[in-house]
Formats: structure tokens, sequence, C-alpha cells
């Protein structure tokens, strides 16, 4: 084995052993960035490509998760500049948890659409910050990494998220009791 | 996890800051997308596809050489021998120098290419150079054009000596420069590789070795076994063990041991750092320099 080749079989196997411990949380954010499996996977692919060839770079394997959510991050940013549109709205049907048969499962949807329509209503940073950090337990640290903003933006900026949703939970009618909870 | 954030929001809660996190992530987690959908996206299957068939790695010059020298050379080897208990107290003769190679690097005429015909004949005019010198048998030459990251820069040889005297190295590199004037582009440097871990890991070796009362009523195989451990310890491989009573009552320990330098990837500023290759010891613009050059196609 030549060493170009045995440099990048391990690289490859550094690679993956970082990546499959998050890579389902990968998959979430990046569909949750686009809102669309197609587009997910465009964005995840490149994503993935450029974490691979640009891994000499990472210093600290412990922050790997953090890295890869700010390539994904920085590849859907890029895409949106390069001509590609979001998704305009999330169809609930697509999106929302499997329905179930249990007594309460009509109850549970109905909170689903309400917290994804009340999503909606949110600036698009607002929703990411919310998301990596109740969602992905990100620190305020790290989801300024990801974001590419100031932990201190980011702290303001996950308070107005959190008010601004409880906001619109309300105005959808969400029981007050729960939100009482989160406050 | 730092979640303290959430005490941003001014309101008197109830309940704990982690209750009101998992909350939160349930609210949210509500309206996350189905998980046969998640699956749907790339599976595993494809990232172990897209990750074979994905450019292979560029190596850096120094990979070139760290691999040749993990290959080929066993490092360094020095020899020290302390004398414990004696009636004169501790004495512990030097190791070895730990200056270990030394880099040559030279400016070249921009014509002169990567694999083109005026390097391939100072290459192997600089092996001939090199194989009638007497060094040992882990001396090591390895041959590296190099250009600048600065495309109108000129290209750069280095020639990197390990294990051999950087006497020896200036002679090969001095009888180079006067039969291809080419290599006098620029001023040559010159730029010991020396190995401060090296130093350290014997250092070490020593103050474990040293301990007041570690032998007492010990016998020679049980000092060679604590010698042993004392190596393995400080990361170097024994070569050999000489154990000696002195005629004053002490004992005399000699121990030749070797360090191996693994290179794994990724880990390239720490093995430079490990054979002398910092900023300290180059200084911060050689260092500087060497860490932008790339390997010349």
């Amino acid at each position: 084995m030549d060493l170009q080749q045995e440099l990048t079989e391990q690289r490859n196997s550094r690679f993956l052993a970082l990546l499959e411990p998050v890579y389902e949380d990968c998959q979430r954010w990046a569909m949750h960035l686009t809102r669309n499996p197609v587009e997910a996977e465009d964005v995840l692919s490149e994503a993935l490509t450029s974490a691979l060839t640009s891994l000499s770079q990472l210093k600290n394997d412990g922050a790997f998760k953090t890295w890869m959510f700010r390539i994904i991050n920085n590849t859907y940013r890029m895409s949106l500049r390069r001509g590609k549109r979001p998704v305009d709205l999330v169809d609930p049907t697509d999106l929302g948890h499997v329905k179930s048969e249990r007594p309460d499962a009509y109850l549970r949807d109905e909170r689903a659409r309400a917290v994804r329509q009340a999503l909606e209503k949110l600036a698009p940073e607002q929703r990411e910050a919310l998301w990596l950090f109740h969602v992905h337990g990100l620190s305020s640290r790290e989801v300024s990494d990801v974001l590419g903003k100031q932990e201190g933006a980011v702290r303001v900026m996950l308070t107005r998220a959190r008010d601004r949703l409880a906001q619109q939970l309300r105005l959808l009618g969400m029981d007050s009791d729960i939100l009482g909870e989160l406050k | 996890m730092d979640h303290s954030d959430n005490k941003l929001k001014g309101n008197n809660p109830a309940g704990s800051q982690d209750q009101r996190d998992a909350q939160w992530r349930e609210l949210l987690a509500c309206a996350e997308p189905r998980q046969e959908l998640l699956d749907s996206v790339l599976p595993w299957q494809r990232v172990l596809s897209l990750v074979e068939a994905a450019p292979p790695v560029k190596p850096h010059w120094s990979d070139l050489l760290f691999s040749r020298v993990s290959r080929q050379t066993r490092f360094a080897l020095a020899a020290v021998a302390l004398a414990v208990g004696s009636a004169a107290g501790l004495a512990v003769m030097p190791a070895q120098s730990d200056q270990i190679g030394t880099v040559v690097l030279a400016r070249v005429p921009m014509a002169w290419e990567a694999g083109g015909a005026e390097l391939a004949e100072v290459e192997a005019a600089a092996e001939a150079s090199f194989s009638k010198l007497p060094h040992s048998e882990q001396a090591d030459m390895y041959f590296l054009p190099l250009k600048s990251s600065d495309g109108d820069a000129h290209p750069t040889l280095a020639i990197a000596f390990l294990n051999v005297d950087s006497a020896q190295a200036e002679q090969v590199f001095e009888g180079l420069a006067q039969r291809f004037p080419g290599l006098s582009t620029g001023v040559a440097e010159y730029h010991d590789i020396q190995s401060q871990v090296f130093e350290n890991r014997l250092q070490e070796l020593l103050s474990g070795l040293r301990e007041p009362g570690r032998y007492r009523g010990l016998g020679e195989a049980q000092i060679r076994s604590e010698v042993l451990r004392q190596l393995h310890s400080a990361g170097l491989a024994p070569e050999s063990i000489s154990i000696e009573r002195t005629a004053d009552g002490g004992l005399k320990i000699e121990v030749s041991a070797t360090m191996d330098i693994n290179v794994a990837g990724g880990h390239l500023q720490e093995a430079l750092g490990d054979i002398g290759l910092s900023p300290e010891l180059l200084g911060s613009e050689a260092y500087e320099q060497l860490m932008e050059l790339q390997p010349a196609q």
C-alpha cells in the first residue's frame, strides 16, 4: 500500500468513527434547515465531502459534532446563494410524527401541528438556534460556533425565540398550562 | 452543557432549569420529521460509498518524511549510564546529543520542476554522495522538492538528513552546490532537527531510576525488571541494559534505548514538534515556511 492510500484510509476510518455516533443528528440538522428530504440529501452529501477533505483541520475530535453542524449550515447557506430557494412551508402530513392509534394521538398531532405553525412565524435563525440548543442539546457557545454568531447574540436570540414561540402558540390556542410550565 | 441562558427570559419559572429544558425539548421535538423520512436522507450505506469515492489525501511533505522515518529507522539512539549509591553519590553520564538530523533548504531556479531532469540529476548525485559517507544504518536522507504557496516564488529543495552528523550533511550539500550552480540561487539554510521530546523522556527515565532507595535489597533480575518498567513508562524501547555492582558498593546501570515516532493522521504538528521541527527551535519564520510548502507534483 502506498503512502497516499494509507493516509486516505486513515483519514476515512477516523472520519467514519467520528461521524457514526452523530450521523442521525446530522440528518436531523440537514432536514431541519432544508425541510425537504431531497434538498437535505444534497446538502448533507456536499457537507460530508467537504468535511472529509478538510478533516486534518479538525484539531479536537470532541468538537466534531459542532464542526460538522457548522459545515452543514455553511453548505446550506451556499446552496441558497447559488439560487436554490428554501422550501416555503412544511407539509405537516409529511414531516409530522407517525400517527398513533393511541387515544391521545389526536391531541398530540394537534400539538405538533401547532408547534410547526408557530415555528414558521420565527425568523430562520431563531428557529435554528432554538433547535440546536433544545433539541440537539448544544450549549449557547456551540450554537454560536455553528451559526457564526457572537455567543451573546445567540443568548438574546434564544430568549426572543422562546418568547415569540410561546406567544404564537397561545394565539394558536395551545393549552396555557403547558406554556406556563415553560416560562 | 450551559443552558443558563434560559434565565434571560426574566420570568419566574416554576420547576427546575432541567425540567424546563426537557419541556422545551419535548415541545420542539414533536415537530420533528417522521423517523422513516429522516432515515431516507442519505442512508448510512451511501455515506460509506461517498467516503470511499472521496478524493484521496494529498500527503503533506512532512507525511512523506515521517512515513519514511517510522518505517525505515528507529529514530534515535541514546546511551545513558548512571551510578547509584556509590560513595561519590549519584553520577549521571550525559546522554548522546539530541541533535538527530539536519534539514537543508535551498532555493532553486524557477525552471527546475519536480520530476524534471535537473532535480533528478541533483537527487542522483545526492544519493551517490550520501552513500559514500561513513554513517550508521539508521542514517537516512530524504529529498523533497517543494513549491511555495506563493506561485511567483522560487521553488525550494529541502534535503532532510536523519541520524547524520550535521557536518556530514553540510559536506553533502556543499558538494552538490559546487556541482550544480542552480542550488546557489539563494542562500542555503541549515536547520538542526532536535528531539526535545527524546531528551524529556530521558530525563523522565533518569528521575525514575534515580529515586533513592529504589534498588535496596534487590537482586539483578529485579533491578533489570525495574529498569524495563521505567523505560516503558518513559516511552522508550530498550536496546540493551547492563547492570554492574561497583567496588564501593554502588550500582552502575547502562541503558541504550530507542524511541519510535509514529505519526497518526491529524497530528502532524505534534509529530513535527516531536522531532524538533517547532517554531521555537526553527524560528517562526522558517517553521511557517516549512508548513506552507507543499509537495511538488
